[in-house]
């Protein structure tokens, strides 16, 4: 009994102790010290489990797929850039501000997952690589996701299908924009993100692709990046905006190597 | 030495040592770190289909719980949880995982361990089955906690679509970390007792038990009357031990060489203790039980031998042999009489803690169907007679001899230390009660105090008893128990009896060591607010009021009560204007309460009435005891006439022979008696 008495005050002060994380850290929106404390502790440890297994990766798949594929990245990004410079070069820089320097992307490896809820990576590369939170991440299929936090070797990226993330694009052809959240699915291996056009004459097909729209800065997103195709148009009868379920080129399941663009 | 094989043969039951318990902690420390960080990094990215993925680290949470304490998975639990909270991927709020993790763990140990101590073993099964119920709730739990924070990930459509799925893989999973968990923890734990506490299922189990058995609900009080709101008449005090056969206060003893150990009103003391086996009277029983010794503290009963003679009253506790720890208890004495030489003698000291109980000779020595395991006394066999036990037991190793009530079986409602032994219930009529313990290791026999109220005073040491009035028992008069003090013992384990030299007669005279008490002594004795006054002495002030005060918390109603041999002819103190006062003042806090099914049992004019089953076994042999000198006339002629042992109820009386005794009770009158 006496165990039992022990027992009871150490379970409650356990529960008040984590009661008081769960405060803290909603009234901080989620950005409590405790995260970063976590990151540096298990950074460490989560380097060294993500080399173990990207090396078991990389010997299945061949190791020249990985330099392959960040080169691939690289020119992606650049494509990009020259995709939004052609497009409507002084129009966008007009309108929307868009940083004229240079895009570099950090080449980075995904080491650890989230769980079923939450659709976020974390990838070897930090702070110490010049990577800042509210960057783009992509990889040689288009667009994944946004870099959530960064401690000093890590940085976790909240992937585009997070019910959290929501991304402005363009249509491809049509050039309207609208906006694309997530759908916390991307582990189903059949992610699908929700589209929401902004207009209500906009016509929507399946086919169409979606471009992101960019953002002030390049942050979150930076503008050209290719995200998905339409899938189905499931505008529901007598709305006001179009919606459909847009199918997105990147694999979110079998996410390797994506490179993030450092924006200077 | 003896004490030495039996501890080689309760070694696999010992407590394991320490380093074995840190070693097995840091290792499941280091598991849960790297089920975190496998978690993260390996199972998190696994493209399985339904979009979950099993949890390994809450099986690792929930299969350490179930395997070790409440309190180590809520820790682990709790552990885990914060470092899945905050290692990197989780964007989540901190200390989500840790409450859920923590409540799992706890739960899935305490869950674990209410079903251990119901069923009294350890199924294997049973215990998966709760890890994957606990892993189980803690998915909903996650899932649920995310919805309440408004998690934008988790929404009732995902929830609805990853839950079961997720299950489905912890179920899957669960086996293997199961397995894993239960290796790592099968040295480091140590075959637990399987009630460290009188959990409510036990309590209700110990009840419902023996009555699905067919046993006769002994649940009632002895000594109280037709119901709580009647006392019973003035009648000679019985002690009637754990009788647990019908006739056996009489035809057993009957039948024994030499004289039998006689209490007053004819009974013979029966006394058992866990672990003691039926034997006859006549059959001497000299070595003690060791087949069943589970663990340390254990309430050991050596059955003991029984040939006595009336008139060599020795006191026959003896210090055991070795007592290698404290707590130790000799309780030979309470076994009766026993002829010189042949006193037996706790033979083997197995363990620290050991009660030794030389069992009494009746047949009604029976034995605990199960062991519980170390620290515990189980005194359940004790309980026939009255099936009383304390509420809750605030400490551990706590023995709990409130079922040894006969006459007036009360327990001490809340016991401040642990180690205690309350025997209250030992107690005859008015046995005083020890309502506070000075000290842990403490036996409180007060009791078997005598009417006079004496009372175990403060003990030196740990591990005493003081078991008084030994043979009070025997005397063939029908006499008291007789309290003494527990001189200064300058040892441990000691078990003091009176010597035989003392009769019962000089013992209401000079009842302690101070010298004879005044009848207004005794009662103020007797009606002492507190243990601690009691022992200061005699008259205290509210003791002079005694009988206009309400008997406060914890003080037992039924015991205080005077019995006429004691305040009979002691003058005006003992008057029946004093006993009046006093019994209705005793009765004050017990108004009203009938007891229920698992406390008490119904009243006999209940089951009389009543189409219960256990009314057919009820049923009155006998007469009733002979009213000692200076009592009250009993209320039936016919009763006092007769002067048999006293009516008994009867576990499996024959049907038969109910209807010609109920009958012929009739005819006697007996019904009409006030009892």
């Amino acid at each position: 009994m006496l165990e039992a008495r022990r027992t009871r005050v150490v379970l409650t002060i356990l529960l008040v102790v984590a009661i008081a994380l769960i405060t803290i850290d909603f009234r901080d929106g989620g950005g409590s010290g405790a995260h970063s404390v976590g990151g540096r502790l298990f950074a460490p440890v989560e380097h060294v489990a993500g080399d173990v297994t990207g090396a078991l990766r990389g010997a299945a798949g061949g190791g020249e797929v990985a330099s392959l594929q960040r080169q691939n990245d690289q020119l992606r990004a650049q494509l990009a850039q020259a995709q939004a410079a052609d497009a409507d070069a002084s129009q966008l820089a007009s309108l929307l501000h868009l940083a004229k320097g240079k895009y570099t992307v950090v080449a980075g490896t995904v080491i650890a997952a989230g769980g079923e809820y939450a659709d976020t990576v974390t990838l070897n590369v930090g702070s110490a690589d010049g990577i800042t939170p509210n960057e783009t991440v992509l990889n040689g299929d288009g667009l994944v996701g946004t870099v959530a936090a960064v401690t000093p070797t890590t940085a976790t990226v909240q992937l585009a299908t997070d019910a959290g993330a929501t991304v402005g694009v363009r249509m491809a052809g049509s050039g309207q924009i609208g906006a694309l959240t997530g759908t916390s699915s991307s582990m189903t291996g059949s992610a699908e993100l929700k589209l929401t056009l902004f207009s209500s004459s906009a016509v929507l097909a399946p086919g169409q692709t979606l471009v992101t729209f960019g953002s002030v800065g390049g942050r979150p997103y930076v503008p050209g990046v290719p995200v998905g195709v339409v899938s189905a148009v499931t505008t529901p009868p007598g709305s006001l905006t179009p919606t459909a379920l847009v199918k997105p080129f990147a694999d979110f399941t079998g996410l390797g190597v994506v490179g993030v663009v450092v924006s200077k | 030495m003896n004490g030495l094989s039996a501890n080689s043969v309760l070694a696999n039951n010992a407590e394991p040592s320490l380093a074995r318990k840190a070693l097995t902690a840091g290792v499941l420390a280091v598991g849960l770190l790297v089920a975190v960080v496998i978690q993260l990094t390996v199972v998190n990215r696994l493209p399985l289909p339904g979009g979950a993925v099993p949890d390994l680290v809450l099986l690792l949470v929930t299969a350490t719980a179930v395997c070790t304490s409440p309190l180590a998975g809520a820790l682990a639990g709790f552990a885990a949880g914060l470092a899945l909270d905050v290692a990197p991927p989780a964007v989540h709020y901190a200390g989500e995982y840790a409450l859920v993790f923590c409540l799992a763990g706890w739960g899935a140990a305490r869950v674990d361990r209410a079903i251990r101590d119901t069923r009294g073993e350890r199924d294997p099964m049973i215990t998966f089955a709760v890890m994957a119920g606990a892993a189980a709730a803690g998915e909903a739990g996650q899932a649920a906690l995310g919805m309440m924070l408004s998690d934008p990930d988790v929404t009732g459509a995902v929830a609805s679509r990853v839950l079961p799925t997720a299950i489905l893989y912890d179920l899957l999973a669960a086996p293997f970390v199961f397995w894993l968990v239960a290796r790592i923890t099968r040295g480091a734990d140590a075959e637990r007792a399987p009630a460290p506490e009188f959990s409510v299922e036990q309590r209700l189990a110990q009840v419902f038990r023996p009555a699905a058995a067919g046993a006769a609900p002994r649940l009632r009080l002895a000594g109280t009357g037709e119901n709580y709101h009647k006392p019973p008449t003035d009648r000679a005090p019985r002690l009637r031990l754990s009788d647990g056969r019908a006739g056996s206060s009489t035809s057993t003893y009957a039948a024994a060489p030499g004289a039998a150990v006689r209490l007053a009103g004819g009974r013979t003391p029966k006394l058992s203790f866990g672990g003691d086996l039926p034997a006859q009277s006549g059959q001497a029983r000299t070595g003690p039980r060791t087949s069943r010794a589970l663990g340390r503290n254990w309430l050991r009963g050596a059955a003991s031998a029984a040939h006595v003679e009336s008139s060599t009253y020795r006191a026959a506790a003896r210090r055991s042999p070795r007592g290698p720890g404290r707590g130790w208890l000799t309780a030979g004495s309470l076994a009766g009489p026993a002829p010189a030489g042949s006193v037996p003698r706790a033979s083997r000291d197995p363990g620290a803690g050991w009660i030794s109980a030389a069992g009494g000779p009746g047949p009604s020595v029976k034995r605990t169907s199960r062991s519980p395991g170390k620290g515990w006394i189980t005194a359940r066999s004790l309980a026939s007679a009255s099936g009383r036990r304390v509420p809750r037991a605030p400490g551990k190793r706590w023995i709990t001899a409130g079922s040894l009530a006969s006459l007036s079986g009360r327990r001490v409602p809340r016991a401040p230390g642990k180690r205690w032994i309350t025997a209250g219930s030992l107690a005859r009529q008015d046995g005083q009660l020890a309502v506070r313990g000075p000290g842990s290791g403490w036996i409180s026999a007060g009791s078997l105090a005598d009417p006079s109220g004496k009372r175990v005073s403060r003990g030196p040491g740990k591990g005493w008893i003081t078991a008084a009035g030994a043979d009070g028992l025997a005397g063939p008069d029908g006499s008291m128990w007789r309290a003494r003090r527990a001189v200064r013992g300058p040892g441990r384990g000691w078990l003091r009896a009176v010597r035989p030299g003392e009769g019962p007669g000089a013992a209401l005279a000079a009842a302690g060591p101070n010298g004879p008490r005044s009848p207004a002594d005794a009662l103020a004795a007797r009606s002492a607010p507190s243990g601690l006054s009691a022992l200061a002495g005699a008259g205290t002030p509210m003791a002079a009021r005694a009988p206009r005060l309400a008997p406060r918390r914890g003080w037992l109603s039924g015991t205080s009560r005077p019995s006429g041999a004691v305040l009979g002819g002691h003058g005006p103190a003992g008057g029946s204007r004093g006993r009046r006062a006093l019994r209705a003042s005793a009765f004050r806090g017990t108004r009203g309460h009938r007891g229920n099914w698992y406390a008490a049992a119904p009243s006999r004019a209940w089951l009389r009435r009543s189409r219960h089953p256990w009314r057919k076994r009820l049923h009155l042999p006998g007469g009733r005891p002979p009213v000692p000198p200076g009592a009250r006339p009993m209320a039936s002629p016919s009763y006092r006439a007769r002067g048999g042992p006293g009516w008994t109820r009867t576990p499996g009386a024959r049907p038969v022979a109910k209807n010609a005794i109920v009958s012929a009770a009739r005819r006697l009158g007996l019904f009409g008696g006030r009892w």
